[in-house]
């Protein structure tokens, strides 16, 4: 995976527990990077490795802490350099989730052999969808879940996603409901407030 | 082939499409057009809305029809219509270049001022124009303006790629930017740092300069007085107490030439005095010096040589003695119980060079694994040995480590704490048939009444020195000698009493306040008169190689640093008055010269000299003779230093020949000196080779004059032969 993934799973840390977890998960990964270029490439083991150690560090489990980089993931992307990509990714909820290949397809010029996930949607309606994700790497769905979570921050609307069965080989789904959190209709384009529960999983 | 798009699929692929009819009223908009303008709903007239920028055109349906037309039919003219002779490929491109010339039109939106890269299609059922395409971008508030999202965009627009790369380029910028300014930030602080450190250094410098002169003035009187008084018969308490004072002081004078020479050796200026000498002896006498400080630890001190090694080397004696000396000194110190032994054997060796190795083994404290790598750092003192308060400056194995890398050699230890340590150097040194040089340098011999004996001066020694204590000791010495003496508290004084009575020598410090001893003695050579060649010794407490070259510059002959001892004032002074009963006693020379008169053509030869106004011409005689005896070897050293670049040497051995010349007034040597010493200041190796030749002439025209033995220029290689 790309540095910039490695750097999100640091600075969510360093943020929600301080500084020092940091060197702490680092040490407990076995990492010798210290620090992490965003543009560089570097192996998938990794980035488990610091799931695995801040899991451990933190006393939660991975899929939990998975779930909340996949919520603060939204905030670090628009901070970043292709920030601006996620703010034109939609205006609701259903346009930024069936957005998000052609997002992936225009970061991946910038990030040579990007490998990124695939997303689709189906039975859209105003309140709800059934969300896809197809990816060569396993287990990452708890991150797919925060994501969502973070992505309906981003329009101001609560987000509830629940994982349904499917067959081993077939891609992974969702159903995710949406509703919208305030009077005011969305905010679109700003950054979304540090992270807060938002939605059960 | 031909494709049919209906509006749905045509707004898909083109977003921002535009559809005119025959009356040019805009009659279909793609969505993300009507996005930015939704009064296009309204199906206004196109020039209402929009003026094509490029090409500089009036909007025309039936222009525009025909230009697209045009360019359809310039596509038609490049089919394969006759398929028995191929188009030919530049005339081909040529039509596609008139083709594609009308494809793009740019509009400008006029309420919004978004520009549109277009491409122009026509369709003749029914009629009408057809414009498809993208805004041109060029920053992200055109987008939030109109809430444009990915999905205006068809998936192969590329206008948001760019946009992405200009935000990208814009980090970069910005990234560089602070990486620039942070980096500016940073060398700011090394150079301050640097700046730091360079002013330590120069405050290190200047505590090693002032701390040497601070401690060598007292100290000059407490070992002065101190040889001086142990010489005085007296009491037997009294004399103890004088013993620890001197050997007291004798600590502390060789702990402050350990850092000067460290000071040297960190400076790159240490000295090396290549000679001939004899190692086995060298490595004996080295280690004897330690065997009464062993005895008195109950130390079993064990030497062993390996035969095979050649007794007869050439390098710097001194150097090697030095690093052996520090290793064996700190085994004993570090040694309760048990033995030290030292092992002396070869590396290896050529039959041109000798890599010797020499180990010390004790069974000591040992020295821990983590401190191994410390010790031989300055100013560094491992725990166990502050512990166990053992003092020191923690400056001999950084010296020694120095002298080795500095002599091609290297040092290192191996150690088990509490069970001893093996310090090992590894030395080069040059084989040699023979030996002929002296041996290293020992202690100095304990000085005994019969240097009373060995200074002979026929007139008063002047003594010029600021400071009361150090200037009666030093009249004192010369009194307890038999030495006449006159004494000056300053410059002025010195000038005085040189104007006026005429002086066997003069002894003058160097810093005094107001005239200092550079500017007296200037001031004494230049006018001329009395004293104009009175030998002259410098005293400072600077040992520093520059202070005595700054007082050869001004003047003097000699120099002695501080403190100073009974032996160390003999020895200098009869440098410039050798004793008669030395010259007596030494070697029987080739021919007695002391009771032949001087011929007329002699005394030609010295006219000027003040000796020839003696009665007795002796003196002069005996220093003649000295002088031929040692002249050869002289020349010997200036061609051996010359060929080895060292004209600084050279020029040094040329300024004392001068001296000395100058001292005899030999007039024609010391020119010929003079531009000697000129020529190596210069670096002109030709220019000394020839002045090598003609002096190495000159001496023997002087023996031949004096009817002395022609000295004997026993290597003749070395002078003149290149």
């Amino acid at each position: 995976m790309y540095g910039m993934v490695n750097q999100a799973i640091l600075e969510y840390i360093c943020e929600v527990y301080g500084d020092d977890s940091r060197a702490a998960v680092l040490a407990a990964a076995g990492s010798e990077t210290l620090q992490f270029e965003s543009m560089t490439q570097y192996p998938d083991e990794v980035s488990y490795a610091l799931i695995g150690a801040a899991a451990e560090f933190l006393g939660q489990p991975a899929e939990a802490i998975l779930g909340k980089l996949g919520e603060y993931w939204v905030g670090f992307a628009l901070r970043s350099d292709y920030g601006d990509l996620l703010r034109m990714a939609g205006q609701s909820l259903p346009e930024i989730l069936q957005n998000l290949n052609q997002l992936h397809t225009r970061v991946g010029q910038a990030f040579a052999d990007l490998k990124p996930p695939s997303f689709w949607c189906d039975e859209v309606t105003e309140k709800s969808l059934v969300l896809y994700y197809a990816s060569e790497r396993v287990g990452l769905e708890p991150m797919v879940v925060g994501l969502v979570h973070g992505l309906g921050r981003l329009v101001d609307v609560a987000t509830t996603v629940t994982p349904t069965a499917t067959e081993p080989g077939e891609p992974s789904r969702f159903h995710v409901l949406f509703v919208a959190r305030s009077a005011t209709r969305g905010v679109p384009f700003q950054q979304p407030a540090p992270a807060e529960s938002s939605g059960a999983a | 082939m031909s494709y049919a798009l209906d509006d749905l699929l045509l707004a898909r692929l083109f977003p921002f499409h535009l559809v005119l009819d025959p009356q040019l009223r805009i009659v279909k908009r793609g969505p993300s057009l009507s996005k930015i303008d939704p009064s296009l709903e309204q199906q206004p007239q196109f020039s209402d809305r929009f003026r094509i920028q490029t090409p500089r055109i009036e909007p025309d349906f039936e222009a525009l029809r025909a230009r697209a037309s045009n360019r359809a039919r310039g596509h038609a003219a490049v089919a394969p219509a006759a398929p028995s002779r191929a188009p030919d490929p530049t005339h081909r491109r040529l039509i596609e270049a008139a083709g594609k010339s009308d494809v793009l039109y740019v509009l400008d939106h006029v309420t919004s001022g978004l520009s549109f890269r277009m491409q122009l299609l026509a369709s003749d059922d029914p009629p009408r124009l057809l414009f498809v395409g993208s805004p041109l971008l060029t920053t992200r508030a055109q987008l939030d303006r109109y809430s444009l999202t990915l999905s205006d965009f068809a998936p192969f627009d590329c206008s948001l790629d760019y946009l992405l790369a200009l935000r990208m380029k814009d980090s970069l910028i910005e990234r560089t930017t602070r990486l620039t300014s942070e980096l500016e930030v940073m060398n700011h602080d090394l150079q301050e740092q640097v700046e730091a450190g360079l002013a330590a250094d120069q405050a290190k410098d200047l505590f090693l300069t002032t701390m040497s002169h601070e401690i060598r003035t007292p100290m000059n009187a407490i070992t002065g007085l101190t040889s001086l008084l142990l010489r005085m018969e007296p009491v037997a308490a009294r004399r103890h107490h004088l013993v620890t004072i001197e050997t007291a002081a004798n600590t502390l004078q060789a702990l402050i030439d350990g850092i000067l020479d460290f000071s040297k050796v960190e400076s790159g200026s240490l000295d090396q005095n290549t000679e001939d000498f004899d190692l086995h002896e060298a490595v004996r006498q080295a280690v004897r010096l330690f065997a009464p400080v062993a005895r008195k630890k109950t130390l079993e001190l064990r030497l062993t040589i390996d035969e095979r090694i050649p007794r007869a080397v050439r390098g710097d004696p001194a150097l090697f003695n030095r690093v052996l000396s520090n290793l064996t000194h700190n085994a004993i110190k570090f040694t309760d119980a048990g033995w030290v032994e030292i092992a002396v054997t070869a590396r290896s060796h050529t039959s041109q060079a000798v890599m010797v190795r020499v180990e010390i083994t004790d069974t000591g404290i040992g020295i821990a694994a983590a401190d191994r790598d410390r010790i031989f750092e300055r100013f560094t003192q491992v725990n166990d040995v502050r512990s166990h308060g053992l003092g020191g400056s923690g400056l001999g194995l950084a010296i020694s480590r120095k002298i080795c890398e500095a002599c091609g050699g290297r040092i290192d230890v191996e150690s088990t704490p509490g069970k001893g340590s093996m310090f090992w150097f590894e030395f080069p040194l040059e084989m040699r048939s023979d030996v002929r040089g002296p041996a290293p340098p020992a202690a100095e011999p304990p000085p005994t009444p019969s240097v009373r004996d060995e200074l002979e001066i026929q007139r008063p020694v002047l003594v010029v020195e600021d400071n009361t204590i150090n200037r009666n000791m030093i009249v004192d010495m010369l009194e307890w000698l038999g030495v006449e003496t006159q004494s000056a508290v300053d410059g002025e004084a010195a000038l005085e009493c040189t104007a006026h009575r005429d002086f066997g020598a003069i002894l003058m410090d160097i810093q005094m306040p107001g005239m200092d001893g550079y500017e007296t003695v200037r001031k004494i050579r230049l006018r001329g008169e009395r004293n104009a060649d009175t030998p002259i010794v410098g005293l400072s407490a600077n040992a520093f190689p520059k202070d005595r070259e700054a007082g050869i510059a001004a003047g003097m002959n000699d120099y002695l640093a501080k403190p100073i001892t009974i032996d160390s004032l003999v020895k200098t002074l009869q440098r410039w008055h050798p004793p008669r009963s030395a010259s007596a006693n030494s070697e029987p020379r080739e021919s007695s010269t002391t009771t032949t008169p001087l011929s007329s053509e002699a005394r030609d030869l010295l006219a000027g000299s003040p000796l020839l106004e003696t009665e007795d011409d002796s003196p002069l005689l005996e220093y003649l003779n000295d002088f031929l005896t040692l002249a050869p070897d002289t020349l010997t050293c200036i061609g051996q230093a010359l060929e080895r670049g060292s004209f600084d040497e050279v020029s040094r051995h040329a300024h004392n020949l001068k001296g000395s010349s100058l001292f005899l007034s030999l007039d024609t040597l010391t020119s010929s000196s003079e531009q000697l010493e000129s020529a190596a200041q210069q670096r002109d190796a030709k220019e000394v080779t020839a002045l090598l030749s003609r002096i190495q002439g000159e001496i023997n025209e002087i023996a031949r004059t004096l009817e002395l033995s022609p000295p004997s220029f026993q290597n003749e290689d070395h002078v003149g032969a290149r």
